[in-house]
């Protein structure tokens, strides 16, 4: 994805302390319009930018020139959340943490659990990727995060949550599922199995209500 | 020993790291060394009896490489028929000398999914080992048909009701002792009911 009303965005300044939203906004946001964009291209985002959704979850885009993509949610009264796993031209460091706190990103999606607290500290909302494409790597995840206390938790792939939730603790960050939510009923049976909101590339189901 | 070309694929591999003593726990039960190092490896490949089908997950063996010469280990001196790897070189190794390997695909969204099928060799005797295969039932008919077979499903399946339903589409899976247990318990109840 990349700029779609200026070829060139500016470089982003540096954020001021105590600017940023704090991670009581971004979850209150995710509880009122817990169905999620996951978005991946130019296209996608413009349409979010046009659905109920409150936050905006940018998968895929050109890392080093997003803050004019940020500055267009904010303007429609959104919060952005970027994956720095996976977005080009930033590598998954502190500096680019730094980089994108600059941008103006509300939060950071990451696997990372040693960037926690980089992004904390830059006054963004820490969501930290919770992996489970076996046992062993659920369990080394969960570790990880008691370890790094993000402020939410992804959980991946989302869809099996409602069939996994017994092997996660009861207590823990707020949670977000993604992955294969494709339906209404997928996203009922999520929310229903604790989840605070989920992500999904479907646009229909962008900004369904909590039901 | 194991002789190495695969003579049939089980329903269900039970996980193992090797270790302990190992017996199958029912007909049509292959044994899955994985989260081992190379000492059980050798020692599990040397104790097996030639009923028993092998097969060894070798992202999760201390000190085994991704290589030419691991994959001539485990498929010739070892004699392991199937093999389950991340890395599409590896897969095309072992096929080539015979064995039957299981590219691992992540399935943890539909993305990640399409991009990890790009790497995937798409060759004779490398099938697809789908992670977690817990959401393999959940995954739309267009994306099953994208997964060159056989299946192998793999993780997070713990429940009756989930094995039934990845192995409705999965050639096989791969569970531990207490999900085979929990799965004969039910074929039980359900014939005396």
């Amino acid at each position: 994805m990349g700029p779609t009303e200026n070829s060139s965005a500016p470089i982003p300044k540096a954020p001021v302390a105590g600017s940023r939203p704090v991670s009581a906004r971004f979850i209150a946001a995710l509880g009122d319009a817990p169905c999620c964009p996951a978005v991946a291209t130019d296209e996608q985002f413009d349409r979010a930018l046009l659905s109920q959704a409150k936050v905006l979850f940018v998968l895929r885009a050109n890392g080093l020139e997003l803050s004019h993509l940020v500055n267009r949610a904010h303007k429609r009264g959104k919060l952005v959340a970027v994956h720095l796993d996976l977005v080009a031209g930033l590598r998954s460091d502190r500096a680019a943490v730094g980089w994108l706190a600059r941008s103006g990103a509300d939060a950071v999606i990451t696997s990372h659990g040693h960037l926690v607290a980089a992004i904390k500290n830059q006054g963004m909302v820490a969501v930290q990727r919770l992996l489970a494409a076996h046992g062993s790597q659920l369990a080394a995840g969960l570790a990880s995060i008691a370890r790094s206390e993000p402020d939410v938790v992804e959980f991946l792939p989302g869809v099996v949550l409602p069939q996994v939730r017994h092997l996660l603790p009861r207590q823990g960050p707020p949670m977000l599922a993604g992955g294969f939510v494709r339906s209404r009923d997928d996203v009922r049976a999520i929310l229903a199995a604790g989840a605070l909101a989920v992500t999904t590339s479907r646009e229909d189901l962008w900004g369904m209500p909590r039901e | 020993m194991n002789s190495g070309p695969v003579r049939h694929l089980p329903r269900i591999f039970e996980a193992s790291n090797g270790r302990g003593d190992w017996s199958p726990p029912g007909r049509d039960i292959g044994l899955l060394l994985r989260d081992t190092n190379l000492a059980a490896l050798v020692a599990n490949a040397g104790n097996a009896g030639n009923d028993t089908t092998l097969a060894v997950d070798c992202d999760g063996v201390e000190g085994l490489s991704d290589d030419r010469a691991a994959a001539e280990f485990l498929v010739v001196r070892l004699g392991f028929g199937i093999v389950l790897t991340r890395h599409a070189a590896m897969a095309t190794n072992v096929a080539s000398l015979g064995g039957l390997a299981f590219l691992k695909v992540f399935a943890l969204d539909s993305e990640g999914l399409h991009h990890s099928l790009e790497a995937h060799p798409r060759g004779s005797n490398v099938g697809t080992t789908i992670c977690p295969g817990l959401v393999l039932a959940h995954l739309e008919p267009c994306e099953v048909a994208l997964l060159p077979r056989p299946i192998l499903g793999y993780g997070l399946l713990e429940a009756p009701a989930d094995t039934a339903a990845c192995l409705a589409i999965a050639d096989s899976v791969v569970l531990r002792r207490h999900a085979i247990e929990g799965l004969a318990v039910e074929h039980h109840d359900g014939r005396e009911a």
